[in-house]
């Protein structure tokens, strides 16, 4: 393809790629995200493709391998779309309103879930050619057992507001194609139409409300404010995309899925602070991310979109990508820049201010934003700051994406607007907890985050919110925990992580975080004493105000929060040596309940340990000196018989 | 020049001055241990905390790390917070390093029960990964034979690959600035053993005294270094030529064809003395001691 010289040009080409798919009357999308891919995906677009080729129906029907949709649990996931219902058709670059049918526009297609190689066929021919259903493979509501057939309609999507997620599912993150037919690089054709200088743009940031993504919640439009002030000819751009905290791929589905939003965002903000350079940072373990993103550049400098005069204007812009070997704390900002530069990822001590804004890469004026933070910037252009602020709460505005794991029946990314309380969040979106359970905390904001209990369900969530009830928004984990965990253990567990990942570079983190972990082994053992409590509070509220960076101050929030609302649960590991959830293994013994056992002898072949000896039609006897308590003979009893206290 | 308020009194400072030098020279005292006035600051101890207070309200920041840019900075050298902070990063400290001279001699001058916490370290470790071998290395030397490895409770301090490192020149500045005596030099059978980096570097003697020297590298690179300041060739050199010297300003190297001999600095100096006070005045050679003079 040809570099674009001019916004026209721009226009014509978008005209073009309409016109051209126009004969596709419908469009079978197969998710091909990480998540899909690992359960099959490749090999269902695979079979479509031949099955296509094979019917000679590709005039027609186009099949699209796209990024993540969220709903991963559920993947492979296959969305057939019928041509009427795709909103290319009234796309043109002035018609601000163009975007791709997401969660609350447009009709949605035809959702089917766990899809395997061999129902390619029936797809094609019930829903392609037909206007018929799949029936077995629609989503079934686990609770209600409610089948669903739209995508909008499936209850894990209808109550979020796929603002940035929403594009995932209608591009092939490969096909730059497919992104400007949706609508992109609009935004950065009306910063460069000569109407909008540099200080409109990042006005309109302020106006929208958009807040930093990546954690720290400050807000962008200021930071890019400060960003242009310093005085200088050499500024940077840098795009975390580190996203270190586990169980979270919020950065990585929207790298993977849809990398030319992020990269117009970063155009639109080297133009704005008026940057010539830019880096992604990326983690070397997002192979798919990387490969996306480098085609992306790739493409983008192609059609004239970076590089010298992007489409005929005074704006020169380049990107690199840089990879992170992935270290948690190489995406704490300094750390990152250090990286960048080749030298070991590890915080500086730089007092701030001075922020990377005025000394950061190489001591150059450096904008660092988070992934989600710039995918939201072209949207915001294209639609107006009020857009944006008219969604959220006071101080919080947008969207937030969230990835909901552990105990809760609907697990994935799930993108809602700032201020849905967490009950909805957990319950609607969700879908509450399964096998009849109930709820006992949600730690939010990832392993440095904090625990907050059934009281605090009705929180919304918003930065402010959060840090008041001792958590963070963090970069959007959201672990939904029931009333098997202990808090304990899992205070334990999360700062495990963050000792693990600690730099090592200051007293109170490295030092501090191995102390508090220790005292924790002794509340899990049950050796802790009445001074244990004390002490954490005193190792923590020394991590809070002396450590060098962030995840030093943050490390400690899990078992603070933990102490604040069960402290109760620390108590009973101690007073009366005794885990209240039964899962601190020293704290614990097995007994079987001879009323409900059926003597049925499953449990002594689960038992690995021996510990279980029984004959034929009598209770088992269970010798408290060789159980590892494992859980085995629980697991596999199917009367509830064995007993956990 | 800078105003800056340090537990209620006033004081003025050159702008860019760091917390800790301007606590320090108007006789506050605030313990360091990463800190040394030749090296860059990482602030990696904690230890030398003060609590920022006025405009920036209550933020507990490292002074060693943290300049006085601005009029109006007030400062906390022991509030309530700094306190607790700093007696429990020293404790975590002795918990790591309980055996450590300087911790104990801290822990005693600031009052902190040095058996607070669990030892979670051994008593044979010495390092508190200050860090100040490794930027003394780096910047006062400009080698880099160690660095620090590994992440969280497993960092060290080690040369590349924990083999003999080859940019070891066995200086001993690393030894000279550890606060703890983790860094042991010993020399033997005309070698220097510098223990932690597995350096091993042959030595010279003195060929009158016959005392051992420095290493050959080491002496190499100081003759490298002195270079750079504008003194004549050969002036560090411990080598003293017993040759007919030319005369001054004449451009020519004065050591060639001299016969060398190693000496040490002590042995040097006399040699020198002794060599110019036996000549005329008109035939001294006193490039040295005129080129000595310009340099501060
Ligand atoms: C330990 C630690 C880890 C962090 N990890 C990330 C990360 O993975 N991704 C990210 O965008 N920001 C991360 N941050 C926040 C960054 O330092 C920085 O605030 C952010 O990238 C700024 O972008 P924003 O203003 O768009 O949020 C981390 C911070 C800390 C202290
Ligand atoms: S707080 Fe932890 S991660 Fe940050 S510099 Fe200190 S040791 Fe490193
Ligand atoms: S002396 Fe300032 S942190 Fe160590």
């Amino acid at each position: 393809m040809s570099r674009l010289n001019s916004l026209k040009e721009l226009e014509a080409r978008r005209r073009e790629i309409i016109a051209a798919d126009k004969e596709k009357t419908a469009a079978v999308a197969v998710c091909c995200g990480t998540g899909c891919s690992a359960s099959g995906a490749r090999d269902v677009a695979a079979e479509f493709e031949r099955l296509i080729t094979e019917k000679g129906l590709a005039v027609r029907v186009r099949t699209r391998i796209t990024g993540c949709h969220g709903f991963c649990e559920q993947g492979p996931l296959v969305v057939v779309e019928e041509a009427g219902s795709r909103p290319e058709h009234s796309t043109s670059l002035n018609d601000s309103n163009a975007r791709p049918a997401g969660g609350e526009s447009g009709p949605g297609g035809l959702l089917y879930c766990r899809v395997k190689p061999e129902d390619a066929e029936e797809i094609l021919e019930t829903s392609v050619l037909n206007d018929g259903v799949v029936e077995h493979l629609l989503y079934k509501d686990p609770v209600t057992g409610e089948k669903f057939r739209s995508e909008n309609d499936v209850p894990f999507y209808a109550h979020q507001s796929r603002m940035l997620m929403g594009y995932n599912g209608r591009i092939d993150p490969g096909r730059i194609e497919d992104y400007l037919t949706a609508g992109g690089y609009g935004g950065l054709a009306q910063v460069l139409g000569g109407s909008m200088p540099p200080e409109d743009v990042i006005k309109e940031i302020e106006i929208s409300g958009l807040r930093g993504r990546g954690g720290g919640g400050y807000p962008t439009g200021s930071k890019w404010d400060l960003c242009r002030r310093v005085e200088g000819e050499i500024r940077y751009v840098v795009c975390n995309a580190d996203e270190g905290d586990p169980g979270c791929f919020q950065d990585r589905s929207i790298l993977e899925g849809n990398p030319h939003l992020v990269l117009e965002g970063m155009i639109i903000a080297a133009y704005a602070v008026g940057a010539y350079e830019g880096y992604i940072y990326v983690r070397a373990e997002y192979p798919l991310a990387l490969k996306q993103v480098a085609t992306a550049l790739e493409q983008a400098y192609e059609w004239g979109l970076l590089g010298d005069n992007i489409l005929g204007s005074d704006l020169s812009f380049r990107v690199r990508i840089s990879r992170g070997g992935g270290a948690f704390v190489c995406g704490e900002e300094t750390a990152l820049l250090s990286s960048i530069e080749g030298l070991t990822g590890e915080p500086n001590p730089r007092p701030r201010p001075p922020y990377p804004t005025s000394i950061g890469l190489w001591g150059f004026p450096t904008l660092i934003n988070n992934v989600k933070t710039l995918a939201a910037v072209p949207d915001i252009i294209k639609k107006g700051g009020a857009w944006h602020a008219s969604t959220g709460t006071d101080t919080s505005k947008g969207t937030m994406i969230f990835s909901l794991t552990g105990r809760v029946n609907n697990t994935g990314l799930v993108e809602v607007p700032m201020g849905m309380s967490l009950r909805e969040l957990i319950f609607d979106v969700g879908g509450g907890i399964p096998g009849g359970r109930k709820f006992k905390a949600v730690q939010t904001g990832g392993p440095a985050g904090g625990c907050l209990p059934a009281e605090m369900l009705d929180l919304p969530l918003d930065y402010e919110r959060l840090s008041e009830a001792g958590s963070i928004m963090g970069s959007g984990g959201m672990i939904v925990m029931d009333e098997s965990t202990c808090m304990v253990d899992v205070a334990r567990y999360f700062l495990s992580f963050t000792v693990d990942e600690s730099c090592g570079k200051c007293t109170p983190c490295r030092e501090g975080g191995r102390q508090m972990l220790a005292l924790l082994d002794k509340f899990v053992h049950g050796t802790a004493l009445e001074g244990g409590l004390n002490m954490l509070f005193e190792l923590a509220a020394t991590m809070q105000s002396s450590s060098l960076c962030a995840l030093g101050k943050l490390a400690p929030n899990p078992v603070l929060t933990t102490l604040r609302y069960f402290e109760d649960e620390y108590r009973s590991h101690f007073e009366q040596w005794r885990c209240p959830a039964g899962v601190c293994r020293p704290l614990i013994s097995y007994t079987i309940d001879a009323e409900a056992c059926t003597a049925c002898g499953r449990c002594l072949e689960a038992c690995l340990a021996g510990a279980l000896t029984g004959v034929e039609d009598e209770v088992p006897e269970l010798d408290d000196q060789l159980c590892t308590k494992c859980g085995a003979c629980r697991d596999v009893c199917r009367f509830s018989a064995i007993l956990v206290g | 020049m800078v105003r800056i308020t340090i537990d209620g009194l006033d004081f003025e400072v050159p702008k860019g001055t760091t917390v800790l030098e301007a606590a320090r020279r108007n006789g506050f005292e605030i313990p360091t241990l990463c800190y040394h006035e030749a090296l860059e600051p990482i602030g990696s101890c904690r230890l030398c905390l003060v609590e920022l207070g006025g405009g920036e309200k209550g933020e507990v920041v490292s002074s060693c790390t943290h300049p006085v840019e601005k009029d109006g900075l007030v400062v906390y050298t022991e509030s309530p917070a700094v306190l607790q902070a700093r007696k429990m990063n020293l404790s975590l400290l002795l918990a790591r390093c309980p055996g450590v001279k300087c911790l104990q001699d801290l822990a005693y001058s600031w009052w902190v029960d040095s058996t607070a916490l669990p030892v979670l370290g051994d008593y044979e470790k010495e390092c508190i990964l200050c860090g100040r071998c490794v930027r003394v290395c780096r910047e006062a030397i400009g080698k880099e034979a160690i660095s620090f490895t590994f992440r969280g409770v497993d960092r060290q301090v080690l040369p590349p690959f924990k083999q003999q490192p080859d940019d070891c020149i066995g200086c001993t500045a690393c030894a000279y600035v550890c606060p703890t005596g983790a860094v042991k030099v010993t020399e033997e059978e005309g070698r220097r053993f510098i223990a932690p980096w597995k350096s091993d570097l042959p030595l010279y003697f003195c060929d009158s005294c016959e005392a051992p020297v420095t290493t050959i590298e080491n002496s190499a690179s100081l003759e490298e270094k002195i270079q750079e300041t504008g003194l004549p060739p050969g002036s560090m050199r411990p080598s003293f030529k017993t040759g007919e010297r030319e005369p001054e300003g004449t451009g020519s190297d004065p050591e060639i064809n001299a016969d060398e001999e190693m000496l040490c600095p002590r042995c040097r100096r006399r040699r020198v003395t002794e060599s110019i006070a036996r000549l005329p005045r008109e035939k001294q050679d006193r490039s040295w001691i005129k080129a000595r003079q310009g340099y501060k």
